[in-house]
C-alpha cells in the first residue's frame, strides 16, 4: 500500500461549518444545552476519522486479472482485499481502478484518457478476504495498462476519507478480436488438396486421444491391444483413439500500409490482424496439426510448430503488438516460409492489399529458383477488402 | 427493503423527533404533530407511492410564502417571538420538501433543517425530557447519516445518481476500455444492511454520548454564571401573587410543577439537617385589606406617602442582623424555579449568611425576602439562594417567629412598629357584623377573663377547625355568594366554604374585631423529601395561606419554650385555620414505587437544572476540576498506594466500598458482558451441532441479516452454503464423520440416499454442486460467479425437499404403508416386510 491520507470529505466540511456555527453560539450566548449539542456532534465526526484511519491499516488490496484478453471480449477484473488486521473490520472499502491504453502501440490512438471502474468490498472481516468485480471491454489489441489502484473508505458517516494510492501498474497485453470463420473457410483450404495424396502425419505412437475400448477388427495395430481387458473378457479388445485430420498449415499475415495511412488502411490492418489471430486460434482448438506462421510487417519473421496452446499464445502476443510498415517484407517472408512448405499443401497469406504473388514472382530472388517459384503457384492470397475474404470471415464491429 | 426506502424512513423519523425537540422549547404540540403528519404522509404518498409531487415551482412559491408569513412574525414580536418565527419558518421549510421528489441534496436540506430546530429548542428553555429525546434524536441523526452515507456511496459507484467515473465508460467512446459493474446496487444495499451496520452505528452512538458528555462537562466556561436558556418560558406561581382576591367563580386547578427545592444544613456541623412535619415558607405578607368593585383583596403593606415613611435602609435592607450564635442555625439552600414574581421563600426568621447572593435582599417593611435582580427581560432563570433560619429547633418549625423590626433601636423604628400595629388592628365592623358577632361569641368570655392574646387567637383559629363547621373547596362553581356583600363575611355566615386564603382571610378579621393585631401571610406549606437527593421539593400545590398574629415579647417568652432567644420586637404567631384533613398541599406520604420514580425523575430534573442548564465556572470548578485535581495529586496518590501496600484493612475497606458504590457495580457489569462476549467467541459451536444457535443464524441469513452474509459474494458465504447443507443432511440422519471430507461425506451420503429409497428423489446433482462450489471457493480461491448464488439457493431448496420427501417416506415405511408412487421398492416386498 501507497502512503495513506486522511481528509475531510465535502460533507465533512459541511459539517463541520454547521458545527462551529453552534460552538459559536454555545459561546457567545453562553447556552451549555449548545455546548452539548456540539458535543454530540463532534463524537461522530471524530468516530468517523479514528474507524477510517484503522480501517485503511494492514490493507492489502489486489488485482487479479484473466489469463488471456482478447480485443471485444468481456474480461472479469477480481479486486481482493485482505484484511491483515487481527481486530476490526473495514467497511465499505471503495476500489478504484484505472485502465488505459499503453504508452507504445500499433495505433495511434493512445493518448485517450483511462476509464475509471469503482467497486466496492462491502465488508473484509479481520483477517479474512474479499472479493469483487468488474467487467471490462478492451475494444483494441495491444498493450493496455492496469492501474494505479485508489483504496478509500468513508465508513460509517462518510465525513472523513482515509485512501491510499497502489501505484503498481500492471501492463497486460490484449490479443486482437476474434471473428467467426465460414464452412467456406474449411472446403477452400480442402479444396487445395482435393485430388492430392492425403497425408497421414502420425504424431508419435498414438492417432489422438483415448476415447474408450472396442472389440478388435481387422487392421488394428497391435499396440493398440489391451491386454488386461482382453484377458478378462476372453476376447480381443483394443483401445480407440480420437482420430485426427490432417490440419497443417501455413498462413503468413501481410501488414502493408502506405504512409500516411488513413483509417482505412489502419482498419484493413485490423481485420487482417484479426483475420490471422482467428485462424490461429480456430487451428489451435482443433489441435495436432503443425502450423507455419509468417509475419510480414515491422520486424517480420516466421515460426512454425505443433499447434498447441503455447505455440498459440506466442503467435496471439505477436500478434497483439504487430505493426503495419510500407516496406515490403513479404517476398523475404515467402522465401522463408514457402520452402518448408509440405508436399500437397497450400500456404494462405492474409494481406492488406492486393496479390502480390506475381510482383514477387517477377522479382530476382525467385525467378532463379524454380523450387520458389513452384512453391509461389500454391499461395491462396486472400486481401481483406477482397469480397471473398468477407465470405469466409466475419468480425463484429469494435 | 431498499437502502432507499430506510433512509426515506430514517430522514422522517429525524425530522419528527426534532420537531418534538422544537415543541419542548415552544411548549406546544402542534408543530410536532404537524410535521409527524407531514412526513408520514409524505412517506406514502411522495415517496412510496408517487401520487404526489410539488414541483419546483410550487415548492419554491410555497417556500416564499413562507418566509414571508414567518418574516411578519418575526418583525412582530419580541426577541423570543422572533426566535419562535425562526423555528416555524424552519418547520414550514420542511413540510415544503417533505412533497417534493427527493434527492440527495433534498435529504441533506432536511437533516440540517432538523438540526436547526434543534439548536433553535437548546435556546429555549427546556427539561429534562428534553435531554432524553435529544439521545433519541442523536442516535437516529447517527443512523440515519450511516445509512445515507451507505446510499450515497452505492448510488455514487454505481453510477446512477453522480457516478462520474462510469460516464468515461460509454459505448460511443469505442477506443476506450468499457467498465460495467457485476454487482448491482440492490445486491450491495442488501449485502451492507445488517447487523454489523447496526453494530456500528450504536457504537457511534455510545462513543458519541460519553465523548459528548465528557466533552460537555470539561469544556471551561466563562466566569458569567452559565446561562441556562436564551429566551424561555417562566412559571406562573399557581396560589401565590402579590394581592390575595378573594372573587373565585370557578375551580381551581391544581398544579404538580415544582416551585423550589430546598435542603437543609446545620451551620455549626454543616451536616444535612432533617425537617419534621411540613414546614411553612414564607412568602408575602398582606396587612391591608380592600373592597373594590365587587372584589376583595389581600393587599401588602405600601410605604405612605406621608411623614410616617420609614427610612431608606428600613426597606431595602441587606440583612442588618447576622443570625444569633447561641441558637441552633440552619442553613436553607434553596433553587427556585423560574416565575413571574420577585419574591423568594424561606422558613422564617432568615438571616444573611456568607453564602447569601448579594441580590437577595430583605424588605423589613413588607415583610419581604426577594431577589433584586428579578428582571422580567431575563425571565427563566433559576433563582438559587442561600439564607440561614432559627426558625427550626430539634427539627420542627417554630410556632413563633421574631418580629422583622428586631432592634427598635430608634424611635423611628418604635415609631414604625406602632404604625404598622394600627394598621393591623383595622377593622370595618359594618362590614362584617356576622363575623365580628361569630367572634365576639367565641372571644367575649375570655376577654372578660383577661385572657392572653395567643389563647384567644387559638380559640378563633379552633372554631374554624371544628367537624363539619366549615367545608374545604376549590370548587365554586356551585357557590352562589350573596351580590355586593363581602365575600368573607359571606363566607363565615352563609356559604361555609372556601379554601385557605378564605379561612385564613376570616380568621384575621375575627382577630382584627377582637383588636389583636394579625395579618395575612402567602406562601407554601409542606413539601415533599427526596431521599435520593437530600432535599425537600416544594410542589404548585403545596400554595397556602395562613395567618400570624402579633405577640409582645412578654407574651412572646410565655409561648416559646424556656430559654428561647425573644426578640424585642415581640413576634408573630402562626395560625393555620384551614381543616387539615382536607388542605391541598399535602400530598401523599408514604411512597410506594411511583413515589420513588418521582424521586428519581425530580432529582433528574435538579441535576439537569444545576450541572446541564446551569453549569458554569464556578460549579465546574467546585464539582468537577477541583475533586478531579485532587483525586490526581501525586501525593494523594502516593499516600494511597503506600496505605494499599501496607494496611490490609485498608485494602478491605477500599474495595467493599468500591463493590457498594455505582462504578464497582458498574465494572461488574462491564465485567460479565465481556466475559459473556469473550466466551461466546470462544465456544462459538458449529452450526450443525448446535441447533438453537444455527436456527437463528439461518433465520438471519434468510432476513438478509446475518453476517455472513453481509460478506458478499465470498468464501464464509459459500461455507454458510455448505454448513446449510449438512445441516440438512443432518436432518436425515446423515453427519459428517470428522476424519471425512466433505467430498467424501457427500459421496457417502448419496449413496446411504440411494439404498434406503432407490426411486426417491436423488439429490445427487445438487449436493454435489454445493460441495463443488464449496470446494473452489473455499480451497481454490474463487468467488461465486453471477448468479451462482441463487443457483445454491435453489439446490439447497431441492436437497431440503428430498429430505422432507424421504422423511415422509420414512414415516410411512416405518407404519407399513405403501409407499408413494415411483418408489424403487414394489408393493409386495413392503407387504412381505409386513407379514413376516
Amino acid at each position: 500500500m501507497g502512503r495513506r491520507r486522511v481528509e475531510l470529505c465535502a460533507e465533512g466540511w459541511y459539517y463541520l461549518f454547521v458545527l462551529a456555527f453552534i460552538v459559536g453560539g454555545a459561546t457567545l450566548r453562553s447556552i451549555n444545552l449548545l455546548y452539548l449539542l456540539a458535543g454530540i456532534m463532534i463524537g461522530p465526526l471524530l468516530w468517523n476519522w479514528r474507524v477510517v484511519v484503522l480501517s485503511m491499516r494492514q490493507l492489502q488490496v489486489q488485482r487479479r486479472l484473466p489469463a488471456a484478453i482478447v480485443a471485444g471480449r468481456p474480461i472479469r477484473v477480481e479486486i481482493e482485499g485482505i484484511n491483515h488486521r487481527r481486530r476490526l473490520g473495514s467497511w465499505m472499502v471503495v476500489v478504484q481502478d484505472s485502465v488505459q491504453s499503453g504508452a507504445s502501440g500499433p495505433r495511434s490512438s493512445r493518448a485517450a484518457p483511462p476509464a475509471k471502474a469503482t467497486v466496492i468490498l462491502p465488508y473484509l472481516a479481520s483477517g479474512a478476504s474479499g472479493r469483487t468485480a468488474y467487467e471490462a471491454v478492451l475494444p483494441l489489441r495491444g498493450w493496455y495498462e492496469f492501474g494505479p489502484l485508489h483504496v478509500s473508505t468513508r465508513f460509517p458517516l462518510g465525513l472523513v476519507r482515509g485512501s491510499c494510492r497502489i501505484p503498481r501498474v500492471e501492463r497486460v497485453v490484449v490479443w486482437p478480436r476474434i471473428g467467426q470463420l465460414s464452412p467456406r473457410w474449411l472446403s477452400a483450404v480442402s479444396r487445395e488438396r482435393a485430388g492430392r495424396q492425403p497425408m497421414a502425419y502420425r504424431h508419435g505412437p498414438i492417432d489422438g486421444d483415448y476415447y474408450g475400448l472396442r472389440e478388435w477388427r481387422p487392421g488394428d495395430s497391435l499396440r493398440w491391444i489391451h491386454w488386461r481387458t482382453t484377458a478378462k473378457l476372453g476376447r480381443l479388445t483394443v483401445r480407440q483413439f480420437e482420430q485426427l485430420q490432417n490440419q497443417d498449415l501455413t498462413l503468413i499475415l501481410d501488414l502493408w500500409q502506405p504512409e500516411p495511412a488513413d483509417e482505412a488502411d489502419q482498419q484493413r490492418v485490423e481485420r487482417a490482424v484479426s483475420f490471422a489471430a482467428t485462424v490461429v486460434d480456430d487451428v489451435t482448438r482443433r489441435g495436432a496439426s503443425r502450423l507455419t506462421f509468417g509475419l510480414a510487417a515491422r520486424g517480420h519473421g516466421c515460426w512454425t510448430a505443433k499447434a498447441a496452446s503455447g505455440f498459440s499464445k506466442e503467435l496471439m502476443d505477436r500478434l497483439a503488438v504487430a505493426e503495419a510498415a510500407d516496406d515490403d517484407g513479404l517476398a523475404a517472408v515467402l522465401r522463408e516460409t514457402l520452402p518448408e512448405l509440405a508436399p500437397g499443401s497450400r500456404a494462405i497469406v492474409v494481406s492488406t492489399r492486393s496479390s502480390q504473388v506475381e510482383r514477387i514472382g517477377g522479382g530476382t530472388a525467385f525467378t532463379r529458383r524454380h523450387r520458389h517459384l513452384r512453391a509461389l503457384s500454391r499461395v491462396l492470397w486472400l486481401a481483406v477488402d477482397d469480397p471473398v475474404t468477407d465470405a469466409i470471415f466475419q468480425l463484429d464491429a469494435p | 427493503m431498499s437502502i432507499e426506502r430506510i433512509v426515506q424512513i430514517h430522514i422522517a423519523v429525524l425530522t419528527v423527533v426534532g420537531a418534538v425537540l422544537l415543541g419542548f422549547g415552544r411548549g406546544s404540540p402542534e408543530l410536532p404533530l404537524l410535521v409527524a403528519f407531514a412526513a408520514v404522509t409524505s412517506l406514502i404518498f411522495t415517496d412510496l407511492l408517487g401520487w404526489f409531487r410539488l414541483n419546483h415551482f410550487v415548492a419554491n412559491l410555497a417556500a416564499l410564502l413562507a418566509l414571508f408569513f414567518s418574516l411578519q412574525e418575526f418583525l412582530a414580536g419580541d426577541s423570543r417571538s422572533q426566535l419562535l418565527a425562526v423555528a416555524n419558518l424552519l418547520v414550514y421549510l420542511q413540510l415544503v420538501l417533505f412533497y417534493q421528489a427527493k434527492s440527495h441534496r433534498l435529504y441533506w436540506q432536511l437533516a440540517v433543517l432538523s438540526l436547526l430546530e434543534v439548536v433553535v429548542a437548546a435556546a429555549l428553555r427546556v427539561g429534562i425530557e428534553f435531554g432524553l429525546v435529544l439521545i433519541a434524536y442523536a442516535a437516529t441523526a447517527i443512523s440515519t447519516m450511516a445509512y445515507f452515507f451507505v446510499y450515497r456511496e452505492i448510488e455514487r459507484v454505481a453510477g446512477n445518481g453522480a457516478g462520474e467515473e462510469q460516464r468515461g465508460a460509454l459505448p460511443a467512446q469505442q477506443s476506450r476500455p468499457r467498465i460495467r459493474l457485476l454487482a448491482s446496487p440492490a445486491r450491495l444495499g442488501q449485502t451492507l444492511v445488517g447487523w454489523g451496520l447496526a453494530f456500528q452505528t450504536a457504537a457511534v452512538g455510545v462513543a458519541t454520548l460519553v465523548f459528548s458528555l465528557v466533552l460537555f462537562f470539561s469544556t471551561p466556561r466563562a466566569e458569567i454564571a452559565g446561562r441556562q436558556a436564551m429566551y424561555s418560558r417562566s412559571v406562573r406561581l399557581v396560589g401565590f401573587s402579590s394581592e390575595v382576591r378573594l372573587r373565585e367563580m370557578s375551580r381551581i386547578l391544581q398544579s404538580d410543577e415544582p416551585v423550589m427545592r430546598v435542603s437543609y444544613r446545620d451551620m455549626q456541623t454543616l451536616e444535612s439537617y432533617r425537617v419534621l412535619g411540613d414546614p411553612y415558607f414564607r412568602g408575602a405578607v398582606f396587612t391591608e385589606y380592600v373592597s373594590y368593585g365587587g372584589d376583595s383583596a389581600w393587599r401588602q403593606r405600601r410605604m405612605e406617602p406621608s411623614g410616617s415613611r420609614p427610612r431608606a435602609s428600613m426597606v431595602l435592607n441587606r440583612f442588618p442582623n447576622r443570625p444569633p450564635r447561641h441558637r441552633s442555625v440552619v442553613r436553607q439552600d434553596v433553587t427556585l424555579e423560574p416565575n413571574d414574581s420577585a419574591t423568594l421563600f424561606a422558613i422564617f426568621p432568615v438571616f444573611g449568611i456568607e453564602q447569601t447572593p448579594d441580590d437577595v435582599m430583605f424588605d423589613p417593611f413588607a415583610g419581604r425576602l426577594f431577589t433584586a435582580a428579578h428582571d422580567p427581560v431575563a425571565r427563566g432563570v433559576s433563582v438559587r439562594y442561600q439564607v440561614a433560619t432559627t426558625g427550626l429547633l430539634g427539627g420542627l418549625q417554630l410556632d413563633i417567629t421574631p418580629h422583622e423590626n428586631r432592634i427598635q433601636a430608634s424611635s423611628e423604628e418604635r415609631e414604625s412598629l406602632r404604625q404598622e400595629l394600627e394598621e393591623l388592628v383595622r377593622f370595618d365592623a359594618g362590614r362584617f357584623p356576622e363575623l365580628k358577632a361569630v367572634a365576639d361569641a367565641i372571644v367575649g368570655p375570655q376577654q372578660a377573663a383577661g385572657a392572653r392574646r395567643a389563647v384567644m387567637a387559638r380559640s378563633l383559629r379552633d372554631h374554624f377547625l371544628a367537624p363539619e363547621r366549615y367545608t374545604y373547596t376549590l370548587d365554586f362553581t356551585q357557590i352562589r355568594r350573596t351580590p355586593g356583600g363581602d365575600p368573607i363575611e359571606d363566607f363565615v355566615f352563609l356559604n361555609r366554604a372556601g379554601h385557605c386564603e378564605y379561612f385564613a382571610s376570616a380568621l384575621v378579621l375575627m382577630l382584627r374585631s377582637q383588636g389583636i393585631p394579625a395579618r395575612l401571610v402567602t406562601g407554601f406549606h409542606g413539601c415533599e423529601f427526596n431521599a435520593l437527593g437530600d432535599y425537600y421539593q416544594v410542589l404548585q400545590n403545596h400554595a397556602h395561606a395562613w395567618a400570624e398574629v402579633y405577640l409582645e415579647p412578654d407574651e412572646m417568652a410565655r409561648e416559646l419554650p424556656p430559654g428561647s432567644y425573644v426578640s424585642p420586637g415581640g413576634g408573630w404567631l402562626r395560625l393555620d385555620p384551614t381543616p387539615g384533613a382536607s388542605r391541598d398541599r399535602v400530598r401523599q406520604v408514604e411512597k410506594g414505587l411511583l413515589g420513588v420514580v418521582d424521586d428519581v425523575l425530580d432529582y433528574a430534573r435538579l441535576v439537569w437544572a444545576d450541572y446541564v442548564l446551569g453549569l458554569s465556572a464556578q460549579r465546574q470548578r467546585e464539582n468537577i476540576y477541583n475533586p478531579v485535581a485532587e483525586k490526581a495529586a501525586i501525593e494523594s496518590w502516593a499516600d494511597f498506594a503506600r496505605r494499599l501496600a501496607t494496611d490490609r484493612e485498608f485494602v478491605l475497606q477500599q474495595l467493599r466500598r468500591f463493590a457498594a458504590s455505582p462504578y464497582g457495580l458498574a465494572t461488574a457489569a462491564g465485567i460479565a458482558l465481556l466475559a459473556a462476549a469473550v466466551g461466546w467467541r470462544i465456544r462459538k459451536p458449529s452450526p450443525a451441532r448446535s441447533p438453537v444457535l444455527h436456527a437463528v443464524r439461518r433465520l438471519t441469513s434468510r432476513l438478509g441479516i446475518s453476517p455472513a452474509d453481509a460478506q458478499g459474494p465470498t468464501r464464509p458465504v459459500a461455507a454458510a452454503f455448505y454448513a446449510r447443507l449438512e445441516s440438512l443432511l443432518a436432518r436425515a440422519g446423515l453427519n459428517r464423520a470428522a476424519s471425512e471430507t466433505p467430498l467424501e461425506f457427500a459421496g457417502r451420503a448419496i449413496a446411504q440416499l440411494r439404498e434406503e429409497w432407490p426411486g426417491g428423489p436423488s439429490p445427487e446433482v445438487e449436493v454435489m454442486s454445493v460441495v463443488e462450489a464449496y470446494y473452489r471457493v473455499r480451497f481454490g480461491r474463487q468467488s461465486l460467479a453471477e448468479g451462482e448464488r441463487e443457483r445454491l439457493e435453489g439446490s439447497l431448496r431441492r436437497v431440503r425437499e428430498a429430505i422432507a420427501a424421504l422423511a415422509t417416506f420414512r414415516q410411512q415405511h416405518a407404519a407399513g404403508e405403501p409407499s408413494p408412487a415411483g418408489s424403487g421398492r414394489g408393493e409386495g416386498e413392503i407387504e412381505q416386510q409386513v407379514i413376516s
